[in-house]
């Protein structure tokens, strides 16, 4: 009858994700499960709009898909950033953060965004660590876009 | 019993026996001999263990080709798990029992790994020392594909949209499995590599499809 009652606890514990005890037994820390669950600006921005990096990347290892989207003011200032993923919960979660860290940064400091530092924040286990290194790319990739049509909007 | 269940039992047994192994056993200290199963010893009927080193397809009994038949490979588990499931030793040794749930576990690892098209190909690559890369896909034009494959997955909401999708999609990965197997023959893994990213998104779109049937409780 032992194994019973605590197969029960399990169960409750797993399907109450909110209680203290999910970082003992929920393979996802509680960062990644909170972004997850409550993922931070999801959805698009005007991709047409001279104002908007858009940054679309993959990772053929494990078949996820990131849209990574920035919004900069005329000082050089991210005021709004979106994402679209399609992967697990810690390539979510890493997107989730991303969006929340840049909006704010100037062009400059957003480039400065590591994947360790999201990787830290949401104690990523070394084998999702690929999952943050996405999300930096998607950034990155997002602010050259950036970069490109500013540049050839001057040359006009 | 009529002839045909007897000649039918016989032509697998065959194919088990197929695996010859010498070696001592570790129960009874006898040599096992070639005409003895692999599975078990001849001289006390001690199950043996798995051989070190063995690659997945050795194990089943399969042959190594990345075009394998999978009613083949499923007739294969089915035999291999009767003969080895845990539930056949409960009343054995101790060690034999936990052979029989060490052999039976790697067999069920063996079968799922050789079964889906996806994790059968990166399973031959690691054979060949390769993997897919963790570096980051940049093609736009591809990726803006697969991204539209997901959203439509997504925002799929009758039975007849979501059913379409899941056909295409499954063509898709036949279309992509054929090409991999043309790579394998050819010993081009650089190929072998890049249709297997690619499966891979399909493949994803596909588990989200699955999903997707499932908890619309369409029933198939």
């Amino acid at each position: 009858m032992a194994f019973l009652v605590t197969n029960i606890r399990r169960c409750v514990c797993l399907k109450s994700f909110s209680t203290p005890n999910i970082v003992q037994t929920a393979s996802y820390h509680a960062n990644v499960i909170d972004h997850y669950e409550n993922p931070r600006n999801v959805g698009s921005l005007d991709k047409k709009d001279k104002n908007v990096g858009t940054g679309l990347v993959g990772a053929p290892a494990c078949g996820d898909v990131m849209k990574l989207q920035i919004k900069v003011d005329d000082n050089g200032k991210i005021i709004d950033a979106k994402f679209k993923t399609f992967g697990c919960g810690s390539a979510i979660a890493s997107s989730s953060l991303a969006t929340e860290w840049v909006k704010g940064k100037t062009v400059d400091e957003a480039l400065k965004l590591k994947n360790t530092d999201i990787a830290k924040e949401l104690s990523l286990p070394p084998v999702k660590l690929h999952c943050s290194m996405l999300a930096e790319d998607a950034i990155k990739a997002a602010l050259s876009d950036y970069r490109i049509k500013q540049q050839s909007g001057e040359k006009q | 019993m009529s002839i045909r269940s007897l000649l039918f039992n016989d032509v697998i047994k065959k194919s088990i026996y197929k695996q010859h192994r010498l070696f001592s056993c570790w129960s009874c200290g006898k040599d096992v001999q070639r005409v003895v199963p692999a599975l078990f010893c001849g001289h006390c009927n001690a199950i043996q263990h798995p051989m070190k080193g063995e690659n997945y397809f050795k194990l089943m009994g399969v042959s190594e080709s990345y075009d394998l038949d999978e009613n083949v490979l499923a007739k294969k588990y089915k035999e291999l798990q009767r003969y080895l499931h845990p539930d056949k030793f409960a009343s054995r040794a101790k060690q034999e029992q936990e052979i029989s749930e060490r052999y039976s576990s790697l067999v069920n690892e063996a079968y799922k790994t050789l079964l889906e098209p996806l994790t059968r190909g990166i399973y031959m690559l690691r054979l060949r020392g390769k993997d897919i890369p963790e570096n980051t896909e940049v093609d736009q034009q591809f990726l803006m594909e697969i991204m539209e494959k997901n959203e439509e997955v997504e925002s799929a909401e009758s039975e007849e949209e979501i059913m379409a999708l899941n056909k295409e999609n499954k063509a898709k990965i036949k279309k992509l499995q054929k090409q991999v197997s043309t790579a394998f023959f050819e010993g081009d893994l650089k190929r072998v590599i890049k249709l297997l990213g690619i499966m891979k998104y399909y493949t994803s779109i596909d588990n989200q499809i699955q999903t997707s049937i499932r908890s619309k409780g369409i029933i198939r």
